[in-house]
């Protein structure tokens, strides 16, 4: 806890980007400040407000609206990815209890929100940075190892269901598709359909016009998946056919991403994909219908953006950045 | 002197055999096309347009080709050393007209409005041809994204594994497109918003005849993209790909790529007309198989003229079995070949033979429509040409052939040939798209006297022929007054239909 402050939001015009839409231009509003160590992953728990990152050999936890530090969870080898399990009561959402966590040593760890005690450790077949995505229809944890492994975790009891070797990426993965995991495989050009159903690879997404795709977001509902290249491509695929539909131009450098519902509330952008990256630039990829998509803004905040994470209580973005060269927590919003 | 003949014969039937080959119509594969030359012609990106013509060079690049643009004004002498010349919707079609017209490259061509001055469709706008704009016509534009394949044995469809079947031709958004109307000697390889002649991609093979009796100096393919559609020809990846309704159903980059190849590719080249030649062929062919000849047996007219008909099948060597009109189809039972002679009462035989699982030679036009060979509006999808009390139009002896690279043609040139010895009857038919037209009647191009249908084309209500299915119009009691071209058009006719069909 030590290692973090907060800092106060008063000169954040290095941050601001010059509107282009003006209901939805979106701006650095806040800055949480870390001491020293990067952030490679952000979760949030909107209704428990709570913000978890993945940093360090641990995960850090703070306040979601103060950045004040309010925990830390330790036991990971350069902490890689972290993801919150979603919690309902009745209809409504509820505060998140459980949680998982991973490393760059091939390591994932099941943990309770409650006390940020680890309740089980997995080991994956592989050694290597271990990225994270939930699948809600299945109720498991996709746990996708870059030295190319996929582990199954069973959400509730962070038991392994299954596990095996097989081919991965370095970039963003994404599931909760059709027994489906999405990874972004930079070094082959191509995004990886992994189906942690049959533990087989369902064949491969080559870029249309793309080079080295790093962030991926999906929307479940209309089967789109958002991809985004470090040349400065974004591709929209149709999963049902792995089809590019779409191209946008985006930002430069290694890319995240996520996706949301009604990411500004009612009456505004019915779904979109914002898209972080190295160079500074957020995107945000407006849902106008299934099969019409704009970049609805591209807004540039400072150099080194990195994990992306939305919180549907405040439609607040949460981005890991630099600020000269001190890691920090952007907030984002419009 | 003897032994002459035979060598002379054998390189006849050899020159006639490869005809037959060469229609097969092989086409290069990737790895062959590799390095052939294309020139793309463009035109002036509209201000504050975006189009896809950059997209088209990167992957006709990416597939190995080396690609030189030019632009709308300049000349077709550019051409010159090219593969292939391809005329992208952006270049200005007031422009370009017909300077690609009479190129010997052959052309690809996606540029609708330009198809007239090619001679690939006729002028009319809305009627021989038309662009959608999926803004004004923004229903229309969806409909088109549904494309029909009517014959998976043409070589283009089946160079890919193609089904007689619906396809996707464009990802899932209101997009323009363009259709034509092609002129008889095209294949339609893909017609679109469920009208069958609205081709959506077609084809004229060197040498056919192309709109107003322009024969073609080399292949032309006519595309359904415009000028940023080209990204949006479908393709499937992922486990889509393994399903094979859905890879079947996704393949209009696979369509397009074979196209382009299909126009890189060797053209049919067309056996000489000669008839001993064709004649000794299908003697060759026809040795022991077994035909069964329907007829009226004891006929008032005609009985001279199938009764020498049955002597000219027995004298190529089919052995012959000789039915009436009113037996049951299956005395087709254990035959080869079927051929039902004009003698026959349409309303007598009913819908027999049609389903039969073995070639079919019509004699009668005006059978066409209960074999499934053209739609059932007589004097509209078929009729009689010169019949007295059923036609305006004067009787005729000349047909015009309007596909002279096809082995039906016999060899014979693209124009009119004196097909009987004194103008008659002839009976004529408009066969579904599918079907390959080999002779028109004069000044009447959409009156086709004799085509074909490939096994496993859609014929009339998208029936899938069984079998290779040809009309060939000998009204009783015409056999007798066929001229020697006649002679050679009937044996042409025959040995195609009893040829083993494309697979």
């Amino acid at each position: 806890m030590s290692r973090l402050s907060r800092t106060a939001v008063s000169s954040l015009s290095a941050f601001l980007l010059a509107a282009t839409l003006p209901a939805q231009t979106y701006k650095a509003i806040a800055e949480y400040k870390l001491s020293d160590a990067s952030v490679k992953a952000v979760a949030v728990d909107s209704e428990g407000r709570r913000l978890f990152l993945a940093a360090g050999d641990g995960i850090t936890v703070l306040n979601a609206d103060t950045g004040t530090p309010a925990g830390t969870m330790a036991g990971l080898k350069g902490a890689h990815d972290v993801l919150l399990i979603p919690a309902m009561n009745g209809e409504e959402k509820a505060p998140s209890t459980k949680g998982f966590a991973s490393d760059a040593a091939g390591h994932v760890i099941a943990f309770s929100l409650a006390d940020l005690k680890p309740s089980a450790t997995i080991q994956l077949a592989t050694s290597g940075p271990v990225s994270l995505c939930y699948d809600t229809d299945a109720k498991t944890v996709e746990a996708v190892s870059t030295g190319g492994s996929l582990a199954t975790i069973d959400a509730d009891t962070g038991k392994v269901l299954q596990q095996g070797k097989i081919v991965t990426g370095a970039g963003q993965v994404v599931c909760g598709n059709m027994d489906h995991v999405y990874v972004a495989d930079p070094a082959a050009n191509v995004v990886h359909v992994l189906n942690h159903a049959t533990m087989k690879d369902d064949g491969d997404y080559p870029m249309k016009s793309g080079h080295k795709p790093s962030g991926l977001s999906l929307d479940t509902k209309g089967r789109r998946l958002f991809v985004s290249c470090e040349d400065g491509t974004i591709e929209i695929i149709d999963t049902d056919a792995g089809f590019t539909f779409i191209e946008l131009k985006g930002g430069m450098g290694a890319a995240h991403e996520t996706f949301a519902w009604l990411p500004q509330g009612k009456g505004q952008w019915k779904a979109a994909a914002f898209i972080a990256q190295e160079d500074g630039t957020l995107s945000g990829i407006r849902m106008m219908a299934y099969i019409n998509y704009t970049m609805g803004g591209q807004y540039k905040l400072g150099p080194g953006l990195g994990s992306i994470a939305y919180d549907d209580k405040t439609h607040h973005l949460f981005i890991a950045s630099m600020d000269a060269g001190s890691p920090v927590v952007v907030v984002a919003g419009y | 002197m003897f032994r002459c003949k035979h060598i002379i014969l054998a390189l006849l039937m050899a020159a006639f055999a490869a005809g037959m080959i060469a229609n097969a119509q092989q086409i290069l594969t990737p790895a062959q096309a590799k390095g052939k030359k294309i020139l793309l012609v463009v035109g002036e990106p509209e201000k504050g347009e975006t189009n896809d013509d950059d997209a088209v060079k990167k992957h006709f690049e990416s597939l190995g080709y080396v690609v030189t643009t030019a632009s709308e004004d300049d000349p077709a002498t550019k051409a010159s050393g090219q593969d292939l010349v391809v005329l992208s919707s952006t270049a200005d079609p007031r422009e370009i007209a017909d300077k690609y017209m009479e190129v010997a490259v052959p052309v690809f061509t996606w540029n609708t409005v330009d198809y007239p001055d090619m001679k690939m469709t006729g002028p009319e706008r809305h009627v021989d041809f038309e662009t959608i704009d999926h803004v004004q016509d923004f229903a229309r534009s969806f409909s088109m994204l549904y494309g029909y394949f009517p014959n998976a044995t043409d070589p283009i469809v089946k160079e890919f594994g193609g089904k007689t079947q619906l396809f996707g031709t464009g990802y899932l958004l209101p997009q323009n497109f363009g259709w034509g109307k092609p002129a008889a000697g095209a294949d339609i390889i893909v017609n679109t918003e469920g009208d069958p002649t609205h081709a959506g991609v077609f084809t004229y093979e060197k040498g056919v005849t192309m709109y107003g009796g322009f024969v073609a100096p080399a292949r032309r393919v006519g595309f359904y993209i415009q000028d940023s559609t080209f990204h949006y020809l479908t393709e499937v990846h992922g486990l889509a790909a393994k399903d094979p309704d859905m890879a079947d159903w996704w393949v209009g980059l696979k369509l397009f790529d074979a196209s382009i190849r299909w126009a890189l590719s060797q053209p049919v080249t067309p056996a000489p007309y000669d008839p001993g030649a064709t004649k000794a062929a299908l003697a060759k062919a026809a040795k022991g198989k077994r035909v069964l000849f329907v007829r009226r047996l004891d006929t008032p007219e005609g009985e001279e003229s199938d009764d020498h008909i049955v002597e000219h099948l027995k004298e190529v060597g089919f052995i012959v079995k000789e039915e009436d009109q009113t037996e049951p189809q299956s005395v087709a039972d254990g035959e080869d070949f079927i051929v039902l002679s004009a003698t026959n009462s349409k309303y007598k035989t009913t819908n027999k033979y049609r389903d039969a699982k073995i070639p079919i030679l019509c004699l009668e036009g005006l059978m066409a429509d209960t074999l499934k060979m053209a739609g059932r509006r007589r004097y509209v999808d078929y009729g009689e040409h010169g019949e007295l009390t059923e036609s305006e139009d004067p009787q005729e002896a000349y047909l015009e052939i309007v596909n002279s690279n096809h082995p039906m043609a016999a060899g014979l040139k693209n124009g009119y040939v004196k097909f009987i010895k004194e103008a008659d009857v002839l009976k004529w038919a408009t066969p579904a798209p599918s079907a390959t037209i080999i002779a028109t009647l004069p000044n009447s191009t959409h009156e086709r006297a004799i085509f074909g249908y490939e096994k496993g084309a859609a014929m009339a209500d998208e029936y899938v022929a069984p079998a290779r299915r040809t009309m060939f119009p000998v009204d009783n009691p015409a056999f007798d007054d066929l001229t020697e071209a006649g002679h050679a058009l009937f044996d042409a006719a025959v040995l195609w239909t009893i040829s083993p069909p494309a697979k």
